[in-house]
């Protein structure tokens, strides 16, 4: 079921840091990119309940994903798909994460 | 026929059955290394791939001949006729053979040789030795016979699939188990045309074999065929690799198809284990819904007697001396008493009714059961205490509970009865009977206090004690929140806990707890049962009470810092709210807050009770304005049918929250409070607004709640006209008004400060309180006095408080939970919220620092849609195959596509409207 998705509290989350404004309809981005996010976490954490033989998602099944893999929590398929830099024009000159990333995985 | 004889022929079929499958073999190379084989014979150190591959295939051949290759000379030779132009085929063309047909035939040469092979082993195993040499020292003769023996060889076939089973095709099965197995996988994988051709082959082979041996022969040798087939593909580099890769993928299935399959099994283990496990969690929970929701329409006996006997167990003495009190007085002291008394009864009870709390807040969820359950027990205490306030039974049970858990939260917040003890001394209003619950109360809040000398416990005592004895606005704001707590957790919420509630948003958990506790000592006197003698009694209770809540404040606090990540932040929120409203009202505020921050949602429940029954009980000189904030809040909360309604609703989802997320908890109590929590999101406004109305309406003691509604009503109704959205900060408005009127020289400048922090977070709430805590604290005073409910609209003031403190941070637990089992497909735990919680609240800040780069790097000021897909593709979520479109379709409902993916309409239109 579609749950409506709360575009203020995105908004607020994304304005934290700086006066940055948000496009119009760039928090939707945001809730797609936060169910993307959370769909793989999601993924991942039940494939580790899976390896332990578990039906439910514990909270150390969570957290060990996290902590393997949250640094690459944002550029989750960074190391994944490292190719995908590669379609990132170079002339667009966007800073590349992965790298930092990378190390840390 | 003999197996000498076959073995005799045997070994020469054998020999020309190598020969000639080895040149037969899929990987052409036989052929040629057959006749590179002559050549290595001259250049023994040379190995040419070719020979290398016969060598391997003499091997394979060996091996899996371990059949028959006895009858297989004869036998192919018979059947070499049709065999031999496609045998010979694919041993004169190596392209042949490397092409998959040339394989195939390789095979089913193979097959049919292997299969007679197969069947006499020792016989082939004397051939294999034969062929081997043979095959080594005659390339030559391997090649002449590649075609001759080709022929042979299939001649051979039938013969040796007739050999097969007759001989033993239970050798022929055993060979073939395992290569069998993989090679039937290999070649439903990879080559259903092998099966197909071999099974036609074996067609052909099963016309020339013995019609008798025809039907089982042709799925023999079919199955033969296929085996050696695999055999052969086995024995050749190429077939290897086939079926390797066969194996391979068949591995693979394999390994899904056992994952799942353990993945059930194991599910099933864990639904096993699960249930048990949860039983022991839920049950609890489930048994104390059902224990609670009986207790509070049944139990109402068996509360009492539950109560009586926690009385007898627990505390006797200080039981007796209310007992001189009404019933209800005796019944709150015993709860007091209970808790106070150790808390292992109380415990346990705490825990019962906490999970009768929690099964009544199952409104929430397992979730919240779960972390409940997982929670500190102050949330047991505080659900307790919660129950305890609801029913006169049931609150003698939970307040025995909540006592209990008072106890616990004594022995926690030992600063805060210090505090309390303090407070108490001032408050004492009305102490005969209080002084008994006082005495208990303060003993307990000595421990507190002396555990926690935090500022903050102090304002929270002082809370409480408003509620009680003072009539604190802290303390009643956060009874008042524990109160809705209750009523979140029990319908049975008496009115006096609806009053409380009302009057006690649930600013802070603990604070509501520690309040409800006291509340309960001072609302189980002022059930509506005993309002006239309650209202005495409750006025000592309320002192106690403030005690207690003021433990509670400071068990809270204490278990605050032990609770998780919830309490965390309500603890921080409440705490910041706190301290700049301590200064004026140190103990009170501090003790709401605290209370808020710390309490579960036990936690608030009690408070909320607490505070209400202080707020009810007694007016203490500062506390009495906040409990008259407390009181009014309830009140107004009562009184306002339509807050009535949102307080109920807003008191169901409170429960839900509060059992969910002490924040909210936190948050109500802080509504109640004249904190400023009230900049919670509106969720948590909801949450203060709910868990009043459940206060409210909970309670049963409309009368009391009528009495402060009809005083408070006109704050109330001014804080509804200001806060239509959230009830709670009316309440709060109200507890803070009173706290401001009532207090005014705590009050005042606790509400200053509170309201400061509040304005910090919702200035017009802030007003607001302060508008209505003036007016209501004087109605309320008288009102609270008749209302003993009053903690039941404080209590629920506070959860909202507290819910709004966790809630600043973070996506709603609701929300982030169903997205999250969605996409798990699989159980959830519900206690993974606070880890998901830290996790986002991290990726929220990576992601609001990428999408600010991003924007700066494009020389923009905002962040546009075009920011969001870069970060995707650097996420990997889009690629050149996804487009981002796709991902759009894929998760976002309708509505929010319609927004983002430009559609053409009739009339060319494009929604949206494209700006070019």
């Amino acid at each position: 079921m579609s749950k409506k998705a709360p575009r203020a509290a995105l908004k607020h989350h994304m304005k934290k840091n700086a006066n940055i404004r948000i496009g119009k309809n760039a928090d939707l981005m945001a809730q797609l990119n936060l169910l993307m996010v959370l769909h793989r976490l999601a993924e991942e954490c039940r494939v580790k309940a899976f390896e332990e033989k578990s039906a439910t998602i514990k909270t150390h099944h969570v957290r060990a994903v996290a902590k393997r893999n949250f640094n690459t929590m944002l550029e989750w398929y960074f190391v994944a798909n490292e190719s995908v830099q590669k379609h990132i024009p170079t002339h667009l000159n966007v800073p590349r994460l992965g790298f930092e990333l990378q190390q840390i995985v | 026929m003999d197996l000498t004889e076959e073995d005799l022929s045997a070994r020469v079929l054998l020999r020309k059955v190598l020969h000639t499958e080895q040149p037969r073999s899929p990987v052409t190379r036989s052929a040629n290394s057959v006749r590179r084989s002559a050549r290595m014979k001259n250049a023994a150190g040379l190995e040419s791939p070719g020979s290398a591959l016969r060598h391997r295939l003499k091997k394979k051949l060996h091996e899996s001949a371990a059949a028959s290759p006895l009858p297989l000379p004869k036998r192919m030779r018979s059947s070499v006729v049709k065999q031999n132009p496609p045998n010979m085929a694919p041993s004169t063309l190596d392209d042949e053979d490397l092409t998959t047909r040339g394989l195939l035939r390789g095979i089913i040469h193979m097959e049919t040789e292997t299969s007679l092979l197969m069947s006499g082993q020792p016989a082939l195993q004397e051939s294999e030795p034969n062929p081997e040499t043979s095959v080594s020292s005659a390339g030559e003769r391997t090649e002449g016979l590649s075609g001759a023996e080709l022929s042979d060889l299939t001649l051979h076939t039938e013969p040796l699939t007739h050999v097969v089973r007759g001989l033993s095709r239970k050798k022929q099965q055993h060979v073939f188990s395992v290569s069998a197995l993989e090679k039937q996988f290999d070649q439903l994988t990879d080559n259903t045309e092998d099966v197909s051709r071999v099974s036609e082959r074996g067609d052909v082979f099963q016309e020339k074999p013995d019609t008798s041996q025809d039907s089982d022969f042709s799925a023999g040798s079919k199955s033969l065929c296929s085996v050696s087939g695999l055999n052969l593909t086995l024995k050749t580099p190429f077939v290897e690799r086939r079926s390797e890769r066969a194996v391979l993928q068949r591995k693979v299935s394999n390994r899904r198809l056992q994952s799942v399959e353990a993945f059930d099994e194991a599910v099933q283990r864990c639904l096993e284990q699960g249930p048990n496990q949860e039983q022991s969690v839920s049950l609890a929970g489930k048994t104390l819904d059902d224990s609670s929701w009986q207790k509070f329409t049944l139990g109402l006996n068996d509360v009492t007697e539950l109560y009586v006997q926690m009385k007898k167990d627990d505390t006797v003495e200080p039981s007796a001396e209310i007992d001189n009190d009404e019933q209800a007085e005796t019944e709150k002291d015993e709860q007091y008493h209970v808790s106070e008394i150790p808390n292992d009864r109380d415990s346990k009870i705490l825990i019962q009714d906490e999970k009768e709390h929690e099964m009544e807040s199952l409104l929430l969820d397992d979730e919240e059961v779960v972390p409940s359950s997982q929670e500190s027990p102050r949330d047991e205490v505080f659900l307790n205490t919660e129950y305890d306030i609801i029913l006169a039974p049931t609150q003698a049970m939970t307040e025995s509970l909540p006592q209990s858990q008072n106890a616990e939260l004594e022995g926690q917040l030992s600063g805060e009865n210090d505090v309390v003890v303090e407070e108490i001394a001032h408050e004492e209003i009305v102490e005969d009977v209080e002084h008994e619950n006082v005495v208990e109360i303060e003993a307990e809040e000595v421990e507190y206090a002396e555990e926690n000398s935090d500022g903050l416990n102090y304002p929270e005592r002082i809370t409480r004690r408003a509620h009680g004895s003072e009539g604190a606005g802290a303390v009643l704001a956060i009874p008042g929140t524990s109160t809705r707590v209750t009523k979140s957790f029990g319908a049975g919420l008496n009115p006096r806990e609806k009053d409380l509630l009302d009057l006690i948003d649930g600013d802070r958990e603990s604070v509501e707890n520690i309040l409800d506790e006291e509340r309960q000592a001072l609302v189980s006197p002022m059930s509506p049962q005993f309002h006239h003698e309650e209202v005495i009694i409750t006025s000592e209770q309320r002192s106690t009470q403030n005690e207690a809540s003021l433990n509670e404040d400071d068990l809270p606090q204490v278990t605050e810092n032990e609770d998780v990540n919830q309490s965390e932040e309500k603890r921080e929120e409440l705490i910041d709210s706190e301290p700049a409203n301590q200064p004026p009202e140190p103990a009170e505020e501090l003790i709401e807050s605290q209370s808020a921050n710390q309490s579960t949602e036990a936690d608030e429940e009690k408070e909320l009770i607490d505070s209400e029954p202080t707020n009810q009980s007694t007016k203490p000189e500062d506390d009495e304005e906040e409990e008259e904030l407390m009181d009014s809040e309830s009140t107004n909360q009562s009184t306002k049918p339509d807050d009535d309604e949102d307080e109920e609703e807003l008191m169901d989802s409170e429960p839900t929250n509060q059992s969910t997320k002490p924040d909210d908890d936190e948050e109500e109590l802080i509504d109640s409070e004249p904190t400023n929590q009230s900049t919670e999101p509106p969720q948590d406004g909801e949450d203060m607004m709910e868990s009043e109305l459940a206060n409210q309406s909970l309670q049963p003691a409309e009368d009391k709640e009528e009495m402060l509604e009809s005083e408070p009503a006109n704050l109330t109704s001014e804080a509804a006209v200001e806060e239509e959205d959230i009830i709670d900060s009316e309440p709060a408005n109200q507890s803070y008004e009173f706290a401001q009127e009532e207090e005014e020289e705590e009050d005042v400048d606790e509400d200053d400060a509170r309201s400061a922090e509040l304005s910090i977070k919702t200035p017009a709430f802030v007003k607001q309180k302060r508008v209505f805590a003036s007016p209501s604290a004087q109605t309320t005073l008288t009102v609270l006095k008749e209302v003993n409910a009053g903690a039941g609209p404080q209590v629920s003031r506070r959860a909202p408080r507290q819910k709004r403190q966790t809630g600043t941070d973070v996506l709603p637990k609701s929300y982030v939970m169903s997205i999250f089992k969605h996409f798990a497909k699989t159980k959830v735990a519900s206690d993974v919220y606070p880890v998901i919680n830290e996790i986002l609240k991290k990726y929220f800040d990576r992601l609001a620092d990428d999408l600010e780069t991003y924007a700066t790097h494009a020389k923009r000021k905002t962040i546009e849609v075009e920011d969001f897909e870069l970060l995707m593709r650097r996420q990997g979520f889009v690629t050149d195959s996804m487009p981002v479109n796709v991902l759009i379709e894929k998760y976002l409902p309708l509505e929010y596509r319609k927004l983002l993916i430009p559609v053409a309409t009739s009339g060319n239109k494009v929604i949206p409207t494209q700006r070019r």
